[in-house]
């Protein structure tokens, strides 16, 4: 009895120092979350503020509208905007798609903001940011992507339908419904995603970024 | 660590506030905008150090707007550089600009897990950061428009980089407060409803043999 005794003893030793020495191991006193520990909380919102104030500066920097980065802007537009006009095409055949402008019984105009862009810079950055694997921040930033274009242009199409019978409710769904929607599922996805990635790779690491 | 269920419960009283807090009451639009301009209008008094120019806040005249549904909630800026010159006058939706993104975090605070002396922290801080996004909202369109941001200098490259990434898009109402209640909750409290294996909570450890 007093040698298993002893046993139990130097497993459980061995067992403490262990854990001491696992990355994740934090102290008691110390919160774990999501993010493993308090201190790599900093340095995730750090790197995200870097990357979202870099991403949203390229994009909202007021180019001049004759120089390459405004034109490869308004062809990006176009395009999008015949992605969208596609999807409207579904439901009124007669709606034709003429630069950023689609045209039928209702009439959009597809500018800056109308891709959602501010917000997939925001979830990008909070991916990029965040301590995981470059595997996994990439499926993130690509099942985001897929997801928020999808998503947008179902709130195109929406928003013809509803400007073609309920004109009336086209501002409510416009500026108050759509918004909160789309940064609702954003916000849901990056954390199912972070979810996901510390469950496949054990409790996060600030040395992966 | 908060359960499924109890996750649930709190997703679902935030989105019950929100809409209590969004509902358009009678009078809280035409209260909030007359606070609104008692507040820019000490502040812009303050700010002008030209005696000749002139910044006004006045609530706008609900019959006569042009937008019926957000009429009480628009605050008209009539600006003049100089004597001589004409008056200029910008409507501003202080709905979209001040009210939802304020409304919005104080129902994320309020059904946030934290002890109430976290959750004060938390919600003062919070809200003193999203007061100077409205006063930004505010101050830069006026800086441009007394010529103190020339357009073609890089103040006001950054200016208008900071007012259409912070402010202009509609997005930004929900993603402000959501970024901001998030940082300040990671900061603040980091154990939020999160276990070191994933969220909400981790699953039982396979049985071993």
């Amino acid at each position: 009895m007093r040698a298993r005794k002893k046993v139990t003893k130097a497993a459980r030793e061995r067992g403490r120092r262990a854990l001491a020495q696992k990355p994740s191991a934090v102290a008691e006193s110390e919160p774990v979350g999501l993010f493993g520990a308090r201190r790599t909380v900093a340095p995730f919102l750090g790197r995200f503020v870097i990357v979202a104030g870099i991403g949203l500066g390229l994009y909202y920097f007021p180019y001049d509208p004759r120089s390459f980065p405004a034109r490869c802007m308004h062809h990006y537009l176009a395009a999008y905007a015949h992605l969208a006009g596609a999807a409207v095409r579904f439901f009124d055949s007669r709606v034709r798609v003429i630069g950023t402008d689609i045209l039928g019984r209702f009439n959009l105009t597809f500018a800056m903001n109308c891709d959602a862009m501010d917000v997939f810079i925001l979830f990008s950055s909070a991916v990029l940011s965040f301590p995981s694997t470059w595997r996994h921040r990439s499926l993130g930033l690509t099942a985001g992507l897929v997801t928020l274009v999808t998503l947008n242009v179902v709130r195109i199409t929406s928003l013809y339908w509803v400007g073609v019978h309920f004109p009336r409710a086209f501002e409510l769904l416009h500026i108050d419904l759509w918004p909160m929607a789309i940064v609702g599922a954003t916000s849901g996805g990056f954390l199912l995603w972070a979810r996901a990635t510390v469950s496949a790779s054990g409790t996060p690491s600030a040395d992966k970024a | 660590m908060l359960t499924k269920r109890d996750l649930l419960l709190r997703a679902g009283s935030f989105l019950l506030l929100l809409a209590l807090l969004l509902y358009p009451w009678p009078l809280v639009g035409r209260l909030f905008v007359q606070a609104f301009d008692v507040a820019a209008n000490i502040g812009v008094a303050a700010a002008l150090n030209d005696p000749e120019a002139q910044a006004h806040f006045a609530a706008a005249d609900v019959a006569a707007s042009d937008e019926p549904s957000a009429g009480e909630w628009n605050t008209v800026l009539s600006i003049q550089r100089g004597a001589s010159d004409a008056l200029t006058t910008i409507s501003l939706g202080v709905r979209r600009l001040g009210y939802v993104p304020l409304a919005t975090f104080v129902a994320l605070v309020l059904v946030t897990p934290v002890e109430r002396r976290r959750k004060l922290a938390i919600g003062t801080v919070g809200i003193s950061l999203l007061l100077l996004r409205l006063s930004l909202a505010v101050a830069l369109p006026l800086a441009r428009a007394f010529g103190t941001l020339a357009n073609d200098s890089p103040g006001g490259w950054l200016a208008s980089v900071l007012y259409y990434s912070l402010i202009e898009p509609p997005n930004l109402m929900y993603a402000a407060p959501v970024v901001t209640w998030a940082v300040l909750v990671l900061f603040a409290a980091p154990p939020i409803a999160l276990s070191a294996k994933g969220f909400p909570e981790a699953s039982p450890p396979h049985p071993t043999r």
